[in-house]
């Protein structure tokens, strides 16, 4: 402390430093603000560490997912977004007609290969990150940025990450339920011949490389997708639009087109190369959104004496109720297998709800707890069938009119808007069901592993 | 290995109180806050850090005069009070009255002066600094740090005596 702090009282410099220094100062930090100063301490403490070296005590996600901080949120969001790549294509083909993720699945294995290049422009990042997919036979393989490819297999859903530099394997089985019934078979070439140019505003002519493309304009359910052509083959060689992860907007460009150029497929082969750590997973995803809100919310409120998230993707409270250590970066936390389905509802829901609209379609209220039969907590106008459907606060699922629609909600409290899947991934490591192995020499297979130049 | 979580626990109220007392209002203070443990945490990667609480303070104090002077140039002077000003307690309103718009028109004048001069000031006169400590964290003699309080009230006058003209 100073003792010369001296001032005139009387002069107005003196009453103003009184003032100030006198002045009520309101309790704080408030603890929200503790914890997102904790929650950005730790983030910025685990970056430095990452770029620099992987312990080898680190968890199973923190190898597999160790890169930096930009990479971390590529992988992440193809993670927990089940693969925004084949979201994007998946949902791009549906911007054309509307079809069922089931349906799209089974134009998806219709077509003989696919290439493109996916630039995801995410808030706060220096640069866009860019994201190699190539699909063949119903396997879509993509290469993310350090060393990291993902391959899935549509039909069988199971998804094999790979890090060549790390000498990790993360293999990954889905079962998907609630799939609709009687899918139908099309020509997805030819319809999207049919449908260019029919359904949208044409919005002029681009040049990329050498192709005059002409451009259009569609908007699907309040999501707007700006798609250039190739007049020669009436394909698109581009295709842009804006999709809302975790609070934030992510700009996707979708870039080089190509459909069925030769592609080799052991790029596209689940075998794991020989001297890789591997872990297994298995979860189970349903199509069906209220099954995804209802399984989401009971667990939340399992875990929250009976409370309901702020929002449906809350994924920083998520990463809290997951395990106590999620947020420490040194210490690998366990993650039980409710924790683990909690995630795949809630990834599940980010891009299930994708085509819908917050507000016009669907809604989520906030504020509730288990057990109020008579509160709507969530509902969903079926862009199919148009039918409304409510998810109650005892967890019941029913049609509702429109008349019983409750008011809208208003914009949810983000609880720590900076925190992202990837933070919930980095922290985690699966027990006990993982079970790690090595791959034996004698089972060796060529490194199907081929990390493009600029990787 | 830095514990912050203590460290929050036990510098988070000082650190608060000096972001809020120089802004005013909680959402500044809050991202202040934030901004100053992570200038904190880098810092601390390059150097040993003997005293969180004086580097905090410091950083706090920095952090704020940086984002008064930003947001009194796009607001201008005359502008609406802080939100929490009413907040004062045990005061009459009059008295309240008089004291916030005491305050504010300091702060209007702390991000007039040189961001420096700024700094020292807050760091001495609110904060409890003396000259030693000052000049040991600023890098600087005893004497600059005299020059620099010296120069700060003088021109600190200067302004308010304006300001209380343009008012009257």
């Amino acid at each position: 402390m100073n003792e010369e702090n001296q001032y005139d009282e009387n002069d107005v410099l003196g009453r103003s430093i009184s003032a100030l220094k006198n002045a009520h100062v309101p309790a704080g930090p408030s603890s929200q603000t503790t914890a997102d100063t904790l929650a950005a301490l730790r983030r910025a403490a685990g970056a430095g560490v990452l770029q620099k070296d992987v312990t080898p005590s680190a968890g199973f996600f923190q190898k597999v997912l160790a890169m930096s901080y930009l990479h971390r949120k590529a992988a992440a969001l193809i993670v927990a977004a089940g693969g925004l790549s084949v979201w994007a294509v998946l949902l791009a083909f549906g911007f054309f007609s509307s079809v069922t993720f089931a349906q799209v699945a089974e134009k998806l294995r219709d077509i003989k290969s696919l290439t493109y290049s996916a630039r995801m422009t995410v808030p706060g990042a220096t640069e866009p990150m860019v994201i190699k997919s190539e699909i063949l036979g119903g396997r879509m393989r993509n290469e993310l940025p350090g060393s990291t490819v993902m391959i899935m297999d549509i039909a069988t859903s199971q998804t094999l990450i790979l890090n060549s530099a790390l000498k990790t394997a993360n293999l990954t089985k889905i079962e998907v339920t609630g799939q609709p019934k009687a899918p139908i078979e099309r020509d997805v070439i030819s319809e999207m011949r049919s449908l260019v140019g029919k359904k949208g505003e044409s919005v002029g002519e681009l040049k990329i490389g050498n192709i005059k493309a002409k451009g259009f304009r569609v908007t699907e359910s309040g999501k707007v997708m700006t798609i250039w052509v190739d007049p020669a083959t009436d394909l698109p060689v581009r295709m842009e639009t804006n999709v809302e992860i975790a609070g934030k907007t992510t700009n996707i460009t979708m870039d080089d087109l190509v459909f069925d150029a030769p592609l080799d497929e052991k790029r596209f082969s689940m075998e794991i190369p020989a001297g890789y750590t591997v872990t297994k997973l298995t979860g189970s995803i349903s199509l069906n959104i209220e099954e995804n809100v209802v399984g989401m919310l009971r667990i939340f409120a399992k875990k929250s004496d009976g409370k309901f998230p702020v929002k449906l993707d809350d994924w920083y409270a998520i990463a809290q109720l997951a395990s106590a250590d999620v947020a420490n970066v040194d210490k690998p936390a366990k993650l039980d297998s409710e924790s683990q389905q909690l995630m795949t509802y809630t990834g599940s829901l980010t891009s299930l709800l994708f085509k819908y609209d917050l507000r016009k379609t669907y809604d989520y209220l906030p504020g509730h707890k288990l057990g109020e039969k008579d509160a709507i907590v969530f509902w969903r106008k079926d862009l199919e069938t148009g039918k409304l459907m409510a998810v109650f606060g005892d967890l019941s699922t029913r049609e509702i009119t429109k008349e019983q629609l409750p008011p809208p909600s208003k914009d949810a409290v983000q609880s720590a808007p900076t925190v992202v899947p990837s933070e919930v991934l980095m922290k985690v490591n699966i027990a006990p069901a993982a079970v790690k192995l090595a791959v034996p020499a004698s089972k060796a297979v060529a490194d199907p592993v081929k990390v493009q130049p600029g990787n | 290995m830095i514990d912050w979580q203590d460290i929050l626990s036990r510098e988070g109220p000082v650190v608060w109180r000096t972001a809020w007392r120089l802004l005013g209002n909680r959402a500044d203070a809050d991202e202040v806050f934030q901004e100053s443990f992570v200038s904190a945490l880098e810092y601390s990667r390059t150097h040993e850090v003997k005293h969180w609480r004086a580097l905090l303070q410091r950083l706090a104090t920095t952090r704020a005069v940086d984002r008064l002077r930003q947001k009194i140039r796009r607001r201008g002077r005359e502008d609406a009070l802080p939100e929490d000003h009413l907040l004062a307690s045990g005061l009459s309103p009059p008295q309240m009255a008089e004291n916030a718009e005491l305050s504010e028109r300091f702060r209007a004048a702390l991000a007039e002066i040189n961001p420096k001069q700024a700094e020292v000031f807050c760091l001495f006169h609110l904060d409890g600094w003396n000259y030693p400590e000052i000049a040991e964290h600023l890098a600087v003699s005893t004497d600059v740090v005299g020059v620099w309080l010296h120069r700060a009230r003088g021109r600190l006058r200067e302004l308010l005596a304006e300001m209380k003209e343009v008012s009257s």
